[in-house]
Formats: C-alpha cells, structure tokens, sequence
C-alpha cells in the first residue's frame, strides 16, 4: 500500500509578492511501503521543497498530502503523528548536535516523543548500534568527534525516533568515497533490517544507483520521473539535458549505442558493463 | 635554486597533537617533499584524514611546519615577518562557499584582499574587474553574495584570490559542497586560469574525475605521498588506491578490466577503445 501520496501538490514561495515563485507545480505521488528512493534533481528543481513538505514542515500552497493513509494537514494530532512517522535528517546534520554527550543527542527525539526512560535506552542503543556509534563514543562530546563520526551520530538520531518513514537530504555529501560508502550501507542495512521506507535525496546518480529501488527524478517543480534505477537510466540523455549527471559508465553505453554498438544503454555500474560487452564478445559481434 | 618552482617542500612534518611527552607524535604530513612549478596543473587525492588538507595549509603559512622548509618562491614560510608576502604568492579557497565572503556586495568582496595588500585604488579597481572577467561573474559585480548559488559565490572567492595576482592558487576540496553544475562551473573556472593565465594550481578533491582533468596527480596516504605522476600513470593502480579507500574513473576502470588500454580516463575515450576490440 502507499506510504506517502501527494495529491496535486502545489508549493508557491512569496505569494502575493513580485518574487512569487512557484516551487512545485501539481504534483500527484504515490510511494510504496518499503522503498528505498533515491531523490534526484538539481538545486532549484523543487525537490528540497517536496521533501519538506512529507512531515509537514511546509504546507503545501494547494493539494493534499497523505501519510500513512492520513491527510496531514487535517487536524493538529494528525500533523504530531505526520512528523513522528516521517524523519527528515537535513543537508550536514553535524551542524545541529548541541547536547553534552554523544547519547544525550541521539535521545533527544525519542525524549520529545513522550518515551519511558527505558524505551528511550533502547531505541538510543539500537540506533547506535545501526550507525557504528561504540559505548565509549556514546559517552563522549560531539564536538570531540571527527567529521564523518558526526554524521552518524546525527543520522542516529533520526533513526532513534524510528520513524515509518526516513528522508535523508545528501547524507554523503562532503565526505571521501569511503565515508560515503559507510553511510550507504549503514542506509541500506537500517532499511532491510526495519522494513522503513527510506528516501535519499542526492545530486548524484552514481552514488545511490546501487542500493536505490526506485529513481524519483524531479525538475522544473515537476515530476519528470518515478521509476526502477535501469529504467530511469534508459532516459540517460533526458537527464543530461536537464543538468544532471548520469555514472560515466552509462555515458559510454550511450556513446557505444550511439556509434552502432548494440548494446543496452540501462548499463550503471562497471560490472555490468563488463558483462554486457563480454556477452558481445561471445555473440563474435563485428563492427 | 630553479626559478621556475613556486612551491617547495623539503622533508616537512607536521602535527596537531600538542603536547606528545618524549612520545613519537602522530604526524598529519610525514615527511613530504615535492615541488610545484609554474604552470602546473597539480590534483592531490586522498581520504579524508590523510594529510591532503594540512598539506594545503601549510602552503601558504596558515600552518607551519614543526620540522622540514616549505619555501614559497624561496621565502621560508616560517619568517612571520614576511608571511603577507608568503600569502600574495600563493592564494587558497575553501571548502565552504558560506565561510569566506567578508563584504555585502561583490565586488568590495574581491577588492578585500588587495586592499589588505596595500595596493593603490585605480589599481584595485582595474584587478577588482579583471578577476571577476575571469571567472565569469562581472554581470554579478554589484549583488549581495548571499543571493549567489554555491558556484557563483566559490567564483566570488576565486576572484578575491585572482585579484592579488598570486602565482599559485590551492583549493582545499572547493567543489565538495557543490551540485554537478556548480562543481562544473568552478572546474572550467580553474582550467582556464590555468591555461590563459598560466597560474599554477593546486586542486585538492575526492572526486575521481576532477583529478583526471589534472596534469599530474599526487596521492596522499598516511601524511605521506603514495603516488605522484600523470593521471594515467596513477590510475593503473587500482587496487591499491581501492585500499587507501579511493576510486578511479569509472572509464578507466572498465577499460582496464576489458584488457583494452591503459590510457583511458574519459567516458569518449573509453567508447574509442571498445568500439575498436570490435573492428
């Protein structure tokens, strides 16, 4: 069933000014439980705004969002439980630690929840335990930890209010191949082992292709895309042209493509390229 | 000494830990020598905590070294009387566009570091022009910094450097806060710099193809250097750079396990290799 749904969801900024600015534009969404989608789009495409709106931060100019079935914007209550069930963890989240120790920040959420003591121990602990976060980090200050120790404790502290639903914007941005690769599978490991809808808001394609489930591509305040990672790579040259970057390893496919090779031009990663040129090399393709 | 090197490390350690107490410290750069002369064109790659960004620093004496000489036009970085001549030679943009504009409007932002210098008006204002030309933000002169994209405002702080004329500019990972278009802007930025002013450049980066654009790519391990040679020589080693935690281009890599050539680094020169296996 569909987790999330925006029903002509239209966001306009300064309305009534001269720089009224219309940020989404109609737009109709439906997610399903228990997807991993990566969220695609260049600065100003309107995806910042769309994200915001899922746990009721923005509310929207027309239009309806539903989490979990529930209009949010219905009641007061159904706004509390909006923004329980949908975690947002923003851009550089180890900006916003504040708390003495490591444990007390990633606390603070489930403490806001209303918890017991005990209830809230646990979730700390789990949550920790998602993110590599060790006993003798937990104890410590969060500013004696390095950058990429920081961000997991943020990203912790979403987790720990184990929300339905968790969105996370760049959540790898800034850090070194292995640092993103860390938090990638701390990502997808947290959503196979709850079963949570996770979306992952990023400029680059190459980085969330592997663990994606599904591509939402967003331009022009519009849906552009909702669809499988190959088939979202199958439109690679739409994508190009509205500014955003496609793995090189697909940019070679459609060149090959291009100049008569016949292969397919869904290809992301270097394995499959291989495999697929392998299997031309089998068929004895000649040019 | 060779006059066409700008930059000069000799055998140079440095390290934050404080007080070590008799014991070894843990040294951020361990022992690094090298030399960057006019016109390079230098990518220094490296995970995070290995030494890439003190390198940076020590440059242009924000950080100076606790043994060894870095020489910047063979001035010792360490003779604090003489470290605004040390800063006028080599300039440094950060990471952060948010962290390093100081003025309300553009242009008195780039005006800022040849105002420090003590440079005469008429003179400001015609370098003030020139570097924001440069890179491409003169239309843009009179607006607030605030109200720039990431890659307009690091070209703002490109331009504040360009305009003290250094021989040398460092940029400490300046497009990894950026989106693909900004991060683009700011790489065809320095380019050209490079090539039409012949300014020599430091690039400092994770990303893989950014340092493939490079002349010569150094790798950092440990606050030592790993690898330094041209993008094509460094990249073969793809195992070991996977182990010190770093990528190669993707085009290189499927090259390369294709068994089709060692000197692809781009996505057309890696269609160029395969469609020729099939002729």
């Amino acid at each position: 069933m569909s987790i999330l749904r925006t029903d002509n969801l239209t966001h306009k900024y300064s309305v009534g000014t001269p720089f009224e600015v219309t940020a989404l534009d109609s737009v109709s969404l439906d997610i399903e439980e228990g997807e991993l989608v990566a969220v695609i789009g260049h600065t100003g495409s309107g995806k910042s705004t769309l994200i915001q709106h899922f746990n009721g931060l923005l509310k929207p100019s027309e239009g309806k969002v539903y989490v979990d079935g529930k209009d949010i914007w219905e009641s007061k209550q159904s706004l509390r439980e909006a923004r329980f069930k949908v975690g947002l963890c923003f851009q550089y989240p180890e900006y916003q630690l504040f708390e003495e120790t490591v444990y007390k920040d990633i606390a603070f959420g489930p403490r806001n929840m209303g918890l017991s003591d005990d209830e809230i121990d646990a979730r700390v602990r789990r949550a920790a335990e998602f993110t590599g976060v060790t006993d003798e980090m937990l104890e410590k200050s969060p500013f004696d930890l390095s950058g990429g120790e920081k961000r997991r404790v943020a990203i912790a502290g979403v987790m720990a209010m184990e929300p339905k639903i968790l969105i996370l914007d760049e959540p790898t941005s800034g850090l070194d191949p292995k640092g993103r690769d860390t938090i990638l599978e701390l990502i997808r490991d947290y959503r196979e082992r709850t079963g949570s809808t996770v979306m992952i808001v990023s400029h680059s394609m190459e980085d969330v292709a592997d663990i994606a489930t599904k591509v939402l591509v967003v331009n022009s305040s519009k849906i552009m895309s909702y669809d499988t990672v190959p088939n979202t790579y199958k439109r690679a040259a739409e994508l190009l042209e509205v500014g955003l970057d496609v793995p090189s390893v697909t940019k070679i496919f459609m060149e090959l493509h291009d100049r008569g090779l016949p292969v397919r031009t869904d290809i992301y990663t270097v394995e499959q390229g291989i495999e697929e040129i392998n299997k031309l090399r089998l068929e004895g393709v000649n040019l | 000494m060779d006059t066409e090197v700008i930059l000069q490390f000799k055998d140079v350690y440095f390290t934050y830990d404080e007080e070590t107490q008799g014991e070894e410290p843990h040294w951020a750069v361990n022992g690094v020598s090298l030399e960057i002369k006019k016109g390079d064109f230098v990518a220094v790659l490296g995970h995070n905590g290995s030494g890439k960004s003190t390198l940076a620093k020590l440059s242009n004496a924000i950080l100076i070294p606790d043994k060894g000489q870095v020489l910047v036009e063979g001035i010792d970085t360490s003779d604090e009387e003489r470290t605004m001549d040390v800063r006028s030679h080599v300039g440094m943009v950060f990471q952060n566009p948010d962290n390093q504009i100081v003025a309300t409007i553009v242009e008195e932002d780039v005006a800022f570091g040849p105002e420090n210098l003590g440079i005469e008006p008429a003179e400001i204002r015609r370098r003030v022009d020139d570097a924001l030309k440069a890179v491409d933000m003169y239309d843009y002169r009179d607006k607030e910094p605030h109200k720039l994209s990431g890659g307009q405002k690091q070209r703002v702080a490109i331009a504040g450097i360009i305009a003290m004329q250094p021989d040398c500019i460092v940029l400490d990972e300046s497009t990894a806060m950026l989106d693909p278009k900004g991060r683009r802007e700011v790489m065809d930025t320095i380019r050209r710099l490079h090539d039409d002013l012949g300014m020599a450049v430091v690039y400092i980066t994770h990303y893989m193809d950014e340092a493939a654009l490079a002349d010569r790519v150094i790798v950092m391990e440990k606050g030592d250097i790993l690898f330094d040679g041209t993008p094509l020589e460094v990249f073969q080693n793809v195992e070991k750079l996977r182990s010190v935690g770093l990528d190669v281009p993707q085009s290189t890599e499927l090259a390369l396990e294709l068994g089709l050539s060692d000197k692809v680094l781009t996505p057309s020169e890696c269609a160029d290799a395969i469609i020729r296996s099939f002729k």
